[in-house]
């Protein structure tokens, strides 16, 4: 109870704290909504139809970038400021990590929450399984953001941070997007909600693993990382 | 600031330094220190600019390996020789350690408190803000304190509730004016009394005062 209790006191102090300085959500909301302003502009001057496949893709591309611009500073901004001293001494990595996890994923799942809805209204796209839509996002989600904090915690003493967070953490997320939007294109595409669910369950599977792999992972390594002694 | 009474006995603290070395690439900061200081003892760091005085109290506190020797501390018979043991038994204050400006100084010393596994009450933050000279202030963001007062915050943080055996106190006055002065004498004070030990890194006078012996390092 320890454990949970001081990971969540990490996860109460970055909702705190981002409420506060709300450093990360205005990056966040600004590229969102840049993106959706984009996207709407571009359909507005083509006026094209849009297929399920353009808007998974969409999606995701809008999820991944979003989370690359507002995530990666989990970890970086503990060591710029210096609060990174005060945590190493009286924290255990692992609930350093868990806490600032569980704040990413809720920042992501948040913006799917809104961006999600806004964008397929934006490409006129139906859903053919919404509780399979909320399945894939959420599972995505999780998984982009434990990626997300451990490349944070690698890269956060290194001097070229925004580069290597990137060319760090895309590498690994390319069996999650692949499920991604293959997953949230089954759950737009496909006729009826049983043909959806079928042809989506296996993107489920591979998301739910992924995830439960990144965790794990991210548990087991956060120490070796976290502490250079 | 009471000292309180006694902690731990003659003996029961020890701190074992033995030829600690901490080199960057080719660049030699620490050659070779050892070290033996015993509970109730107060030793000061000094040597000039660039000695390697903290790298010397981190490797101390375990937020830095050593590139070779050892550091042991003891603790009422319990040895803590990796870092992460040492982690948890030293209060540390440093000017490179920052506390978050959004929060108040109340909730900073609650947050770092609860995530050491300890349960804080707001009555028990609030004494330890008083006994820092920051009563009153507790409610205001880090972010509208003076450096001063950064650094008595700083201060209530290595302190915590008296609990560490060993103290580390890098440059404690630094920011702070006479009184402040006097409330790391005060600490330092404290720290003996309970039978703990400091270990005090310094240029300045008034503290190397504060010490019962130093050890020089070199230019």
């Amino acid at each position: 109870m320890s454990w949970v209790r001081e990971a969540f006191a990490v996860f109460e102090k970055e909702v705190r704290s981002e409420w506060r300085t709300r450093v990360a959500l205005s990056s966040v909301a600004l590229f969102a909504v840049g993106a959706l302003t984009l996207i709407g502009l571009a359909l507005y001057i083509g006026q094209g139809p849009t297929g399920p496949q353009t808007a998974a893709a969409l999606i995701w591309v809008l999820l991944f970038f979003t989370a690359a611009t507002g995530l990666g500073r989990a970890y970086v901004i503990e060591e710029e400021r210096g609060t990174a001293l005060a945590l190493r001494l009286t924290a255990r990595g692992t609930t350093v990590w868990a806490g600032k996890f569980a704040a990413n994923a809720l920042l992501l799942l948040l913006l799917a929450l809104m961006a999600t809805p806004a964008l397929l209204s934006l490409l006129k796209v139906k859903t053919a399984n919404p509780a399979l839509l909320a399945c894939v996002l959420m599972l995505g989600c999780v998984g982009i953001a434990a990626v997300f904090t451990m490349t944070s915690a690698l890269v956060a003493q290194a001097t070229a941070k925004g580069g290597l967070l990137a060319a760090l953490s895309f590498p690994m997320l390319v069996p999650l997007l692949v499920a991604a939007v293959h997953g949230t294109n089954a759950a737009l595409g496909v006729g009826n909600a049983a043909g959806a669910f079928a042809a989506g369950l296996g993107d489920v599977q591979v998301l739910a693993s992924y995830a439960v792999i990144a965790i794990t992972a991210s548990l087991m390594l956060i120490d070796f990382v976290w502490n250079e002694g | 600031m009471e000292p309180g009474n006694p902690r731990w006995k003659p003996g029961e603290v020890a701190l074992r330094l033995e030829g600690v070395r901490k080199s960057y690439g080719a660049r030699r900061v620490l050659a070779g220190i050892s070290l033996e200081a015993r509970g109730g003892e107060v030793v000061a760091v000094v040597g000039p600019n660039g000695s390697g005085k903290s790298t010397l109290v981190r490797i101390v506190a375990g937020l830095l390996r050593p590139s070779r020797g050892e550091v042991a501390l003891t603790v009422a018979g319990g040895a803590a020789s990796d870092a992460a043991a040492r982690r948890a038994r030293v209060g540390y204050a440093s000017p490179d350690l920052a506390l978050y400006p959004e929060l108040t100084g109340r909730e900073n010393l609650e947050f770092f408190a609860t995530v050491a596994g300890k349960r804080l009450s707001t009555e028990e933050a609030e004494r330890r803000l008083a006994a820092v000279g920051l009563a009153g202030r507790g409610n205001d963001p880090v972010s509208e304190y003076s450096s001063g007062m950064r650094q008595r915050l700083r201060l209530a943080f290595a302190r915590g509730g008296g609990e560490a055996p060993l103290l580390l106190l890098d440059e404690p006055s630094l920011a702070l004016d006479e009184r402040g002065v006097a409330l790391v004498g005060a600490l330092v004070d404290e720290q003996r009394a309970r039978g703990g030990l400091t270990l005090l890194a310094t240029n300045d006078p008034r503290e190397t005062a504060l010490g019962d012996r130093s050890i020089v390092l070199g230019s």
